[in-house]
């Protein structure tokens, strides 16, 4: 019984040490957004890295870091169950023998397939710079870009693929029948694939950033509030395609009036 | 007049995983506006009035009210091409429900028959994961559910569900799923599915 109890007692403070975990990277990532859309106290560099065309490695560096922690601070908070739940099985696998592996572990896969999307964002980002498709603010100075950005984002929203990533993203214990792999490398494994499947259900709407401003905070925090309702809120699959229809009108809007 | 048949069970149908009809005993309604389900039964050993359908294979192709108890099902039969007239004939009245059994159960909540049409049907088991290809009309894959505390172990299964093809039915969704049948056309990847074992006498 004693045994019991102080195993609880651990589980809740292993659930305790993992959602104060990603409070603390979430809330880091956008300190960082927070001073860096603040203009006023970017560095020279930096200032430099956003404005000029073509960039060097260092201002490459710069934005690709700073793709990184904006995905981490927009997506981490939606997969909050998901990593609590892995956590969970995890630690009550521990005394059953079998092969144990970080949350941490887990977690960098799923992070992993971010700096992917963050590295094409940026690609994304120096070509529309050189093309002089976006302003200071990293808004895209074309409504018709803009405008087909919107409708892109809009039309997956209906997709069966985006259905199906959807459907694994908002069913942690879908996802954990199905998907579950022994050990640290099945962590990173799990954490690649919760990641790809993460990435399939929001990587067009990230395009949205470039349509009102990557360096626009509360547009970016808009976004990361449709991801977190859309996949955690009950009847969010409907906010998603609601969206996706206000999305295609408005990108139909933007590009007929320009 | 008696019969018997052994086999495996492969479903697929529209529901998110798991379904709650085979999971409630069918007194919840499903997931979504329709039950759309594709049954696919591999007759390993069968007597029906002496005649041998062994080896046979039998689909069944259903669309639903939500609430599956409320019946009016449309339901289409397909029936393996390799079998003669005479083993068509009585694996039809059998899953016809008209030589009693569990298909006699659920025959009074079939609205609209379909028909019955003859195709190639292929069935595989392999570990987890069960294949159904008829012809070109359906290509479904089901994978078994593994517990994260055992995944080499038993998958977790349903008991006393009251499904048609046994009462206890492994948690499964579709790696790939299309079937056009009978004017149906659907395709239900990610959704439930279930595998199973099945014994009926009648």
């Amino acid at each position: 019984m004693a045994n019991t109890t102080s195993l609880k007692r651990v589980q809740r403070r292993d659930r305790v040490i993992v959602l104060l975990s990603l409070c603390a990277v979430t809330v880091l990532a956008w300190r960082y957004l927070v001073d860096m859309a603040d203009m006023e106290d970017l560095s020279g560099a930096m200032a430099a890295a956003m404005r000029v065309a073509p960039w060097d490695l260092t201002s490459f560096a710069l934005m690709f870091e700073m793709w990184v922690v904006m995905m981490v601070g927009m997506m981490l908070p939606s997969a909050a169950p998901m990593i609590l739940l892995f956590a969970t099985i995890n630690r009550n696998n521990r005394p059953r023998g079998s092969a144990y592996a970080a949350t941490a572990t887990f977690v960098l896969g799923y992070v992993v397939v971010w700096m992917g999307f963050s590295l094409l964002a940026t690609l994304a980002q120096g070509g529309l710079q050189s093309a002089a498709l976006l302003s200071p603010m990293l808004e895209s100075t074309s409504s018709q870009l803009g405008g087909l950005l919107c409708i892109a984002a809009g039309a997956y929203q209906w997709t069966p693929l985006k259905h199906i990533c959807l459907k694994y993203c908002r069913s942690p214990l879908q996802f954990v029948l199905f998907h579950w792999r022994e050990g640290t490398r099945g962590a990173l494994r799990m954490g690649l694939e919760h990641g790809a499947y993460c990435l399939g259900c929001c990587g067009f709407l990230m395009g949205l950033l470039f349509a009102g401003g990557v360096m626009n905070l509360l547009w970016v925090a808009a976004i990361a509030l449709f991801v977190l309702v859309e996949k955690l809120a009950p009847g969010g699959e409907w906010l998603g395609r609601t969206g996706g229809g206000a999305m295609i009108a408005a990108g139909v809007y933007m590009v007929s009036g320009a | 007049m008696s019969w018997n048949l052994q086999g495996t069970y492969v479903e697929n149908c529209s529901c998110d995983v798991v379904c709650p009809c085979t999971a409630s005993g069918f007194s919840a309604p499903a997931d979504y506006d329709r039950c759309q389900v594709l049954g696919a039964f591999h007759i390993v050993s069968g007597v029906v009035d002496g005649t041998d359908v062994s080896d046979l294979n039998v689909a069944v192709v259903g669309d639903t009210p939500a609430q599956m108890s409320d019946g009016n099902w449309r339901v289409g039969l397909l029936m393996d091409e390799r079998a003669d007239d005479t083993q068509a004939q009585k694996l039809a009245a059998i899953f016809g429900g008209q030589m009693g059994g569990p298909m006699a159960t659920i025959a009074p909540l079939i609205g609209e028959n379909l028909g019955m049409e003859r195709a190639p049907i292929e069935i595989s088991d392999n570990g987890r994961r069960h294949k159904v290809k008829i012809g070109d009309q359906v290509f479904v894959e089901i994978e078994d559910a593994a517990s994260p505390f055992d995944p080499e172990g038993e998958p977790p299964k349903i008991t006393a569900s009251r499904h048609f093809a046994n009462a206890t039915m492994t948690v499964a969704r579709a790696l790939a799923s299309k079937v056009r049948a009978f004017g149906l056309d659907f395709s239900l990847v990610g959704q439930s599915g279930f595998s199973t074992n099945f014994s009926w006498t009648g």
